[in-house]
């Protein structure tokens, strides 16, 4: 039954890739990219009122842990309790490292596209409420949007962000704290129901083994599916905003 | 122990309360190898003093009732599987004890006793035996050996430290197990992702507290090791994961390595380095953002 599932997303993951935006990538002026990156930034503030409107709104309890606990890992501490740099911060100082300066990241408004993609990712959870299948709807969602199609996002940016970000260690350049931990630990990674008990499971997989669970009969997929398409929509949309900067570099 | 010094044991033993000449019976079997009565009446009269055949009978019926040996048929071969039996327990348990380097069972963790197994391997002149090794889910003592560490390290001891990858299945599965089956107040309090970071926490401090570390490795593994195990040189103790309860609370075993016989020795150390292989490497360096490499050390 999970076949159509993985396959969907096989296939969407490979449009979102082909995006122009990303096929095209390297053209694009510097001053352009780190321009998706700051509009990518709302979405990414975005994130924790999606995440704690999941919360509310699930009543399965293991589902409800594995996405407090996705939550908290944005808010990292030490065991004695003092907080450490959050996700946010580290999303700054990437940008920073990338050549942003903290004027242009705070003072940048959100285009209007980033706004309408922002609510109507949220608008398309309160939706979910109130159905019979709420619940899984709302994991499909989580997963797809929050985090596997993040990882495919973060991975299409990477060719340009490593330019001057490293995924390691290195002398030469500074080490990418967001993007690149992002784009590991947000991956699919595996098709559904094909996640390994050694090794580690990325925030795709742990939300992927309730979605699993819950995916009861061939309706409850119609209706995950259908979710995940409109996820894809969204996140087509927000790059679509992108394809002027592209014209540009073509008749410069 | 031989087979004649462990009949000599025997003969002394004061539950069989068998007399001089009786010992020198059984002493008579050993030297002929003998199974039936007639050679070794003959033997004896040779080897040891004239006897007539009925006090010599009589001599061997008071043996066959000190050894209890009462079953139907030809007593000697009876007495001798007894002795041969005998024989081979006990040397089962010489094994056991001794040559498998088994040298004590604690209820729980020897605090002290690991401690003073580090300073006497760190002033040890014999330079192989210059090691520390633990392995564990998480080292709930580890900050008991902080100065130790720091010493070993300050003395080029080669310290390896195998801890669960507390974002592993395996980890959630100890927890689960650790939690579900515990009597006590563990039941609330074990966090195995807490529990390791806490020790890297720890061994973060003491890669600050060192002017180098070269001789410290970090590991981490993703499956289910059976024992936990603390080596300081050729000293181990080693304790079962068992359901419901830490390591360091259970029984442990106190080992010495390089015996004669290698057999617990050497699978524990051969378990150890399989573990050590498959691991991977990470450290807890206070100049990184350590805690996102944690996360993603065994996503590929």
């Amino acid at each position: 039954m999970l076949e159509r599932i993985n396959s969907l997303e096989t296939n969407l993951i490979a449009q979102l890739k082909s995006h122009s935006l990303f096929t095209q990538i390297d053209t694009l002026a510097w001053q352009d990219f780190l321009a998706i990156l700051i509009q990518r930034r709302f979405l990414s503030l975005a994130i924790i009122n999606i995440y704690e409107l999941a919360i509310d709104a699930l009543t399965d309890k293991a589902a409800k842990q594995t996405v407090r606990e996705i939550l908290h890992e944005e808010y990292p501490r030490n065991t004695k309790g003092i907080p450490l740099p959050s996700h946010r911060e580290l999303l700054f100082q990437d940008l920073l490292n990338l050549g942003a300066t903290p004027k242009l990241i705070l003072t940048t408004p959100e285009t209007s596209i980033t706004r309408e993609v922002r609510l109507q990712s949220y608008q398309l959870m309160i939706n979910c409420l109130g159905k019979t299948e709420a619940q899984i709807q709302l994991i499909a969602f989580l997963r797809f949007w929050a985090e596997v199609l993040v990882a495919v996002e973060y991975s299409c940016l990477w060719q340009r962000i490593s330019e001057r970000l490293a995924s390691k260690n290195s002398e030469d350049k500074p080490r990418s704290e967001f993007y690149y931990f992002h784009l590991i630990h947000d991956s699919r990674n595996s098709d559904l129901g094909q996640e390994n008990l050694l090794g580690g499971l990325t925030h795709s997989q742990e939300l992927g083994i309730h979605l699993k669970r819950l995916i009861s009969s061939t309706e409850v997929l119609d209706l995950c599916i259908t979710v995940e398409n409109q996820a894809y929509l969204l996140k087509y949309k927000f790059y679509n905003q992108f394809l002027d900067s592209l014209q540009k570099v073509i008749y410069d | 122990m031989s087979w004649q010094k462990f009949l000599l044991s025997i003969c002394s033993a004061p539950k069989y309360e068998l007399t001089l000449l009786e010992k020198e019976v059984i002493m008579c079997i050993l030297e002929t190898k003998t199974q039936t009565k007639n050679d070794l009446f003959l033997a004896y009269n040779q080897l040891y003093s004239p006897i007539n055949e009925e006090a010599f009978t009589q001599r061997l019926k008071n043996i066959y009732r000190k050894f209890k040996i009462t079953e139907k048929g030809y007593k000697l071969p009876q007495l001798h599987k007894y002795l041969v039996n005998q024989y081979l327990s006990y040397q089962n348990q010489d094994i056991f004890f001794s040559e498998i380097g088994l040298s004590y069972i604690y209820p729980q963790f020897p605090r002290d006793k690991f401690g003073q197994a580090i300073d006497r391997m760190i002033n040890s002149e014999n330079q192989d035996e210059k090691q520390v090794d633990i392995l564990q889910t998480f080292a709930p003592n580890l900050d008991d050996y902080y100065e130790h560490l720091i010493q070993c390290l300050q003395n080029q001891v080669r310290v390896r430290i195998l801890l669960a990858w507390p974002y592993s299945q395996a980890a959630k599965l100890r927890e689960a197990v650790l939690t579900k089956y515990a009597n006590t107040n563990l039941k609330n309090e074990v966090n195995i992702r807490n529990a390791v970071v806490a020790n890297l926490e720890t061994l973060e401090k003491i890669i600050q507290a060192v002017d180098q570390f070269k001789t410290l490795e970090i590991k981490l593994y993703d499956t289910l090791p059976s024992l936990a195990i603390y080596r300081a040189g050729n000293y181990v103790l080693a304790a079962p994961f068992l359901h419901g309860s830490l390591a360091i609370n259970t029984f442990q075993l106190e080992l010495k390595l390089n015996t004669v016989n290698q057999l617990i020795g050497n699978t524990l150390q051969e378990d150890f380095e399989l573990m050590w292989q498959v691991a991977r490497s990470f450290c807890p360096n206070p100049q990184r953002n350590w805690r996102n490499d944690l996360k993603i050390l065994f996503v590929d």
